[in-house]
């Protein structure tokens, strides 16, 4: 099953075939995980929003004009279903209800710094470097799933850090240097 | 000593913040909690090539295919199409004098516009003052 291409597993799934589609949800799980979770800051919020948009993915699959295109058409899907759930959060205030996800075990005063500074990143610079740092996702990876250029991702990757370092040095980590 | 915050110490905290248990789906709660949109993507098995045909037009590939043979096409047709042929009532030159008028007129006119259409003109009268024997006034004009 693995051996077969992406395109291979989309061309399956138009014409019907289950076990495809549910092989191409495994491997894009994960990088659909990252770009809910970059949006919504929270890891199961962020698993509903991948989930559902497969389920969106499947209903409309004949709708993809390109099967090399599936991955970037998902992680689209995704976006929007993420972008809805955060706003339907911050109308119902479920945010202060909820409890907040558990930080990971060592997690200091650094990684709470690191963590605001990555709020304070525009949409497209946090979702890259969630996708680079949530599964270590190759820029090859990363490129199928944002439908750019590796030199693109790698840019807008770098800007992001420079940014981060900035950010970081405003919340008092002088030291830090790109 | 403090540690050097460089990129490769930037890396390490945000595989700590961002990083967590690599997400696994879980295929089996997915059917059943989307049921319906699984069962659209199965029945889709059983359908006509209908969708294949919407597939296959939806390529790129095939979208140049089809515009090259329709460029092709009409191509072939321009270029196999008889020549038209004026029938004499259609004619909108009643004589020879009067066509070839018309034709230096309408050449004049493309190559040097309204002076160039004026020299025509001059010439063309210049021209038709000696006329063939073998032609009767009544064609030249």
């Amino acid at each position: 099953m693995e051996d077969r291409s992406d395109n291979l597993l989309v061309e399956q799934a138009i014409r019907g075939d289950g076990e495809s589609f549910t092989e191409l949800c495994r491997r894009y799980y994960g990088p659909l995980v990252a770009i809910g979770h970059a949006i919504l800051g929270d890891r199961h919020l962020a698993e509903d929003a991948a989930q559902e948009a497969f389920a969106k993915a499947a209903a409309h699959l004949p709708r993809l004009r390109r099967a090399d295109q599936f991955g970037s058409w998902v992680a689209a899907i995704c976006r929007n279903e993420a972008r809805g759930l955060y706003r339907a959060r911050r109308r119902s205030q479920i945010d202060d209800q909820r409890p907040r996800e558990e930080a990971p075990a060592g997690s200091d005063e650094t990684g709470e710094a690191v963590k605001a500074a990555l709020k304070g990143l525009p949409e497209d610079a946090r979702e890259v470097v969630f996708l680079r740092f949530y599964d270590g996702l190759s820029y090859d990876q990363i490129s199928a799933v944002l439908g750019i250029s590796e030199q693109a991702i790698n840019g807008r990757l770098r800007r992001a850090k420079r940014r981060l370092a900035e950010l970081l040095r405003r919340h008092g980590f002088d030291e830090v240097e790109l | 000593m403090s540690e050097h915050k460089g990129e490769p110490w930037l890396d390490r905290q945000l595989r700590r913040a961002v990083g967590g248990d690599t997400p696994s789906f879980d295929a089996e709660s997915w059917k059943r909690r989307h049921r319906d949109e699984y069962e659209a993507l199965l029945a889709r098995a059983g359908q006509s090539g209908r969708g294949r045909v919407r597939w296959v037009w939806g390529r790129r590939g095939a979208g140049l295919a089809v515009a090259a043979a329709v460029i092709l096409a009409v191509g072939m047709f321009l270029t196999n199409e008889p020549r038209r042929t004026i029938p004499p009532e259609d004619l909108v030159a009643a004589s020879p004098a009067e066509m070839m008028n018309m034709m230096s007129l309408r050449l004049a006119y493309e190559q040097g516009g309204f002076d160039g259409l004026d020299r025509q003109l001059l010439s063309t009268l210049d021209e038709f003052g000696p006329r063939s024997l073998g032609v009767p006034s009544w064609r030249l004009f």
